[in-house]
């Protein structure tokens, strides 16, 4: 053998670590120590801040009126009322499906000395921080790293960028904008070496990390036994489509995540908002319908979120930054009941909702309840929320 | 790499510019790039455009908005494709780099803003002030109408106000999260109503005006947007919020804090002056080792690739479109923060995208993703996207020779899988002047262009 050649060998096999081609594959991802429960969590973000008082309306309160006088939804046209709360009119869909009792609205959702920019809050929802902790990793990020390390792709982000909910130490999940286009042969996709550069090494597991799960998928997805319902021509309706694909497919990947844009109506919000809410609010019902008509809705958890809620009054034609606002849950054997209080609009913060439900405890309960998980681990000290599940 | 090709790539998009780094040495070529100063040539696309909103109006008459919206969209393609021009074909390409820094920092949208000409004047400005004082360099630019527009601060006025504007000036353009009050916003924005929409730049309208008394950063008086910036330019985390950002943009992506210390402070010892902060910077960052400690940006990625095979006229609006599948859509980031960078540079997709751009370049290979722009670019002017790669190398070269000149160009380090790899692409008794010696060497382009190490500065 060549003089060079061999030390050359020799310097790559004490430098560099060649992981097992089992890692960073989908179909084999495995929690470290845990049970499967066939739990998946579904996430779907409303970026922008969504106006929660005009998708969930406080109808009764002339407050609510009082403050919008442009941008009220009037009474006659609310559908769905219940207990002072009613859905917006372009919420036909979900209204059904809290009608069938598999969904809860969780109200006034916030944390201690809210954030009104729209990145620092968004961090402190996908990190779980509080309001002046700031975290390199996002909360499923950490969830995978503790329960799969790199051992698997167990989380999927449907989006054209990553989402920092799912930034993670270990790259333990992808993010794809179309899965029709995943190329199966990228280069430095077949082995890992690993270097002692942390920028190359995140490239070169991005490589390795597609290839193979890329693999998995589309054989996932080929052999599943299910067709898929229709969706609506969205962006989001193509992302829930895909998304119901894998989670009906055998891979054990367990959280899902898209966003959907839009929502951050300062001006002109009546015909924006009402465009977007329906968009949510087709594409959601069809990820439903399909989910359900093959058994997976109650397994499977679709949770909608957005990094705050609106002003209480209108600056004219719209709202600025809020506070607090909804969460709504859907399947995964919820209770199907509104939790929490309707807006308080005459003790306000600044002009803003004062939160009454930490977005943690939230979080805390999906953990605990659907994925078998102690959120303190994740460094979440909130008590998981009662009633949802 | 070849330290010369890698601060080329640090200060423009490509190595072309290493032999002169080379010739003149660093500091002489540093500092003639930063003084080299050129006026943008306004383009021709724009020249219809409305510069007013009353010439906004006249310019709606008879149009219906599906009309204006095409035309609308079409601006947005030219004006995408001229930026990417702009870079590709810069003699001063520090200058270039600089501008999208500034861009991608005092960031407004094409697609919110909605008047071409106001987009280009944010351009203009920048370009005007990217090399002056930092601090007059905000004002001017918060004084666009393209920023009044973006952040809305249209809807800013006396008693109803919209704090967008303040809190992101407040947040992002300058002091960063965590070093102002909420009341130091709300005093911002009550000193930013009224500045509305004006002739050239933003003006305040009197009867919009809020006149009254306000408190920021513990000082009181009736202050407007000049005095808010001077308030703004007394706090101490101004300098180094750039700074951590000027490093992250050039050289790391996760600058060490010493360094933002260090050149913060430079910043403001030089009373925000950016030319001799820039020249400081540069010139110590020169003489460490930092290759490797940067994911290559898209556009520099794009640019490095097709100037490596000599493409002199490139089809500009499909590198746009490219970029926009990238994550880098000129002019019109996803947010007001702007492109993050770094780690964000790169998912499964976008490096998929990169590998098959490179095999369209090199080889005319198909893949969904070149064949949708290319079919895109055809129905925007009607011209086919044919690319004619040439590699020149040295034909009295031997393998290692060749290898090595290209790993200089392209990659941040060789580690020994490489070599071996690269010694099977190029065998050691390779004929430089066979005659398929041009594809065999275009073999080696390819596969270093495609490696993880390509996708690092």
């Amino acid at each position: 053998m060549d003089r060079r050649l061999f030390l050359r060998l020799l310097a790559s096999a004490t430098s560099g670590a060649v992981i097992m081609p089992t890692a960073l594959s989908a179909s084999t991802a495995r929690k470290k120590g845990g049970i499967h429960n066939d739990n998946k969590i579904i996430f779907i973000q409303l970026n922008g801040g969504n106006d929660g008082l005009n998708t969930f309306i406080p109808y009764e309160n002339p407050l609510y009126y009082q403050h919008r006088k442009t941008i009220a939804i009037p009474k006659q046209e609310l559908i769905n009322p219940s207990g002072g709360i009613a859905f917006h009119p372009a919420l036909e869909s979900l209204a059904n499906i809290s009608q069938n009792g598999d969904l809860s609205l969780i109200q006034n959702v916030g944390y201690p000395n809210p954030n009104r920019s729209h990145f620092r809050s968004r961090e402190i929802w996908q990190t779980a921080s509080d309001s002046n902790q700031y975290l390199n990793y996002g909360w499923l990020g950490r969830y995978l790293d503790h329960q799969y390390g790199d051992q698997g792709i167990s989380g999927i982000n449907i989006d054209k960028t990553e989402n920092l909910a799912l930034k993670s130490e270990q790259i333990n999940n992808i993010t794809i904008k179309d899965l029709t286009r995943l190329d199966k042969s990228m280069q430095g996709g077949n082995k890992l070496v690993l270097s002692d550069n942390p920028q190359l090494d995140f490239v070169r597991k991005i490589a390795y990390a597609s290839t193979e799960g890329s693999k998995e998928i589309s054989q996932a997805i080929k052999k599943s036994r299910y067709t898929t319902g229709d969706y609506p021509s969205t962006a989001l309706g193509y992302n829930l489509k895909w998304i119901s694909k894998l989670v009906k497919s055998s891979l054990e990947t367990e959280v899902f995540y898209t966003s959907i844009g839009g929502f951050d109506t300062h001006r002109n919000q009546l015909p924006a908002h009402q465009k977007k809410l329906h968009e949510v609010n087709d594409a959601v019902y069809a990820l439903y319908e399909d989910l359900k008509r093959d058994g997976f809705i109650e397994n499977t958890t679709i949770v909608l979120f957005s990094e705050f809620g609106r002003r209480v009054k209108e600056n004219g034609s719209g709202t600025d930054h809020g506070t607090a606002g909804p969460i709504v849950v859907i399947g995964g054997n919820n209770r199907g009941e509104i939790i929490g209080e309707n807006p308080n609009l005459s003790d306000l913060d600044h002009g803003d909702l004062k939160y009454q439900i930490d977005f943690r405890s939230v979080y805390a309960s999906i953990l605990k309840d659907k994925l078998d998980f102690d959120p303190t681990l994740l460094g979440i000290q909130q008590n998981p929320l009662k009633g949802l599940f | 790499m070849d330290i010369n090709n890698l601060w080329s790539l640090r200060l423009g998009f490509s190595t072309v510019e290493a032999d002169k780094i080379k010739d003149l040495g660093f500091s002489k070529y540093l500092k003639r790039s930063l003084r080299a100063h050129t006026e943008v040539r306004e383009p021709q696309f724009i020249s219809n455009s409305p510069q007013t909103l009353s010439e906004l109006k006249e310019h709606k008459k008879g149009k219906t908005r599906k009309e204006l919206n095409k035309e609308l969209a079409m601006t947005a393609i030219q004006w995408r494709s001229w930026l990417v021009q702009q870079c590709y074909e810069s003699k001063n390409p520090i200058q270039e780099k600089l501008n999208l820094f500034w861009q991608n920092h005092f960031v407004v949208t094409y697609q919110k803003v909605k008047m071409p000409y106001w987009i280009y004047q944010h351009y203009q400005t920048i370009n005007d002030y990217s090399l002056g004082n930092y601090k007059e360099l905000v004002k001017q630019v918060i004084q666009t109408n393209a920023m009044i527009k973006y952040l809305d601060n249209s809807k800013n006025v006396r008693g109803n106000l919209n704090e967008n504007l303040a809190r992101e000036l407040l947040e992002l353009f300058t002091l960063g999260e965590g070093h102002y009050t909420e009341d130091d916003i709300k005093n911002t924005a009550k000193s930013l109503a009224g500045l509305n929409h004006g002739k050239d730049h933003a003006q305040y309208r009197k009867h919009q005006e809020d006149n009254s008394s306000k408190t920021i950063f513990g000082e009181t008086g009736n202050f407007k947007l000049d005095q808010v910036i001077d308030l703004i330019f007394k706090q101490p985390n101004t300098t180094y919020f750039i700074t951590r950002k000027v490093l992250k943009w050039f050289i790391y992506d996760n600058p060490p804090e010493a360094l933002v210390q260090e050149y913060g402070d430079i910043l403001r010892q030089n009373h925000f002056e950016l030319k001799p902060f820039f020249e400081i910077l540069f010139t110590k960052e020169y003489t460490k080792q930092t290759a490797g400690s940067q994911i290559k940006d898209p556009l520099t990625f794009t640019i490095q690739l097709l100037k490596g095979v000599q493409i002199n006229n490139p089809n500009y609006t499909f590198m746009a479109l490219f970029l926009m599948t990238q994550s880098m859509d000129l002019y019109n980031q996803p947010n007001v923060k702007g492109w993050i960078g770094g780690k964000d540079w790169l998912t499964s997709q976008i490096y998929i995208h990169r590998q098959q751009l490179v095999d369209f370049v090199l080889y005319e290979k198909n893949s969904p993703m070149a064949r949708r722009l290319v079919n895109r670019v055809k129905k925007i002017d009607g011209t086919d996207v044919v690319f004619t790669p040439q590699l020149e190398f040295n034909k009295q070269a031997n393998t290692q020779e060749i290898i090595l000149d290209l790993t200089n160009k392209m990659v941040f380090e060789v580690d020994d899988n490489m070599q071996l790899e690269l010694d099977n692409i190029l065998l050691y008794d390779f004929n430089a002047q066979a005659s398929n010696a041009n594809q065999s060497v275009l073999n080696v382009y390819r596969y270093l262009a495609r490696s993880a190490e390509f996708q690092i500065i």
